[in-house]
């Protein structure tokens, strides 16, 4: 990594983030070039390469993450411009690997449709109990919301939730519902954005279809 | 304000999609003619209302000629 000079660090510091306390950054070299970079807290700046292979799999090429520093270390001096950038302009693909999950970085309803993967599970928080979406037979009412298992792992107390998740009712998401869908069930996947004074940034999935009977169970209750 | 919705509108909502986990972001169209634009609705149940709304503007389950999810 390479510590930014302060004019970069404000630069970045009036430009959004990619999440939280990072920023997928172009940077604009002196002659012209340009480099996938990540900045964390606006100040400390690492070369990406054409995709997050480096930065979210754990690499055994030592040469691979030897070039990867020293392309980084030969930045130095050399930036012109540090421009915030969607990671799907970055890396041209319409999702990409980001800590072992696929991320789309934009909202679920506007993903495109895709389908649950053998055991995989899922999260729902609710302020309440008696939540309306669960049916009767305990599955899920068709454009339902919840999280995935990963990404909820992040949530300790019900406020968490409602910050993570951009949730406008300002109740604790307290109580918490897992779902366990069959596989190819109809989902799609997407980023919360930022809302209702709340920033987001959690993954959230939309079941089109709900889920069948028997697939969710609890709640199990949180701190608030 | 938080209103409580009647059992005939809250199985209807179960029946439309989300705006977010635990949230439907609705229009609610009453009887005398005012429309409600994106009120939020948690739980299929609780209408929450501002506090500045006109007396006449407050839904009841005679009011409400029906309710969609917000385009907004």
């Amino acid at each position: 990594m390479i510590k930014l000079a302060s004019d970069y660090r404000t630069s970045l510091i009036n430009q959004p983030e990619s999440g939280m306390g990072f920023q997928f950054v172009e940077a604009r070299l002196n002659d012209n070039q340009t480099r996938n970079c990540i900045a964390y807290n606006c100040e400390e700046l690492t070369y990406l390469g054409d995709s997050l292979q480096l930065l979210f799999e754990k690499s055994s090429d030592i040469r691979l993450q030897e070039v990867y520093k020293a392309e980084t270390q030969s930045m130095s001096g050399r930036i012109v411009k540090l421009t915030v950038v969607e990671p799907t302009i970055m890396f041209k693909s319409a999702s990409f690997k980001a800590f072992g999950e696929s991320v789309e970085s934009r909202q679920a309803a506007n993903a495109s449709l895709d389908k649950t993967n053998e055991n995989e599970r899922f999260i729902r928080f609710s302020a309440y109990k008696n939540d309306s979406r669960i049916t009767p037979q305990q599955g899920l009412h068709p454009g339902t919301y919840a999280t995935t298992e990963d990404d909820a792992r992040h949530i300790r107390r019900g406020i968490d939730a409602v910050a993570r998740y951009a949730l406008p009712n300002p109740q604790p998401a307290i109580y918490v519902f897992k779902i366990s869908p069959p596989q190819y069930t109809s989902i799609r996947r997407g980023t919360v954005q930022p809302a209702y004074g709340q920033p987001g940034g959690g993954i959230e999935v939309i079941f089109p279809d709900g889920t069948p009977k028997n697939t969710v169970s609890g709640p199990n209750e949180i701190p608030r | 304000m938080l209103i409580k919705l009647s059992s005939k509108w809250r199985q209807q909502l179960q029946t439309l999609p989300e705006s977010g986990m635990g949230y439907q972001k609705v229009d609610v169209f009453l009887s005398n003619g005012h429309v409600l634009k994106g009120a939020m609705v948690f739980n299929s149940e609780d209408l929450s209302l501002p506090d500045s709304i006109e007396k006449a503007n407050v839904p009841t389950d005679e009011s409400i000629m029906t309710i969609k999810i917000s385009a907004a």
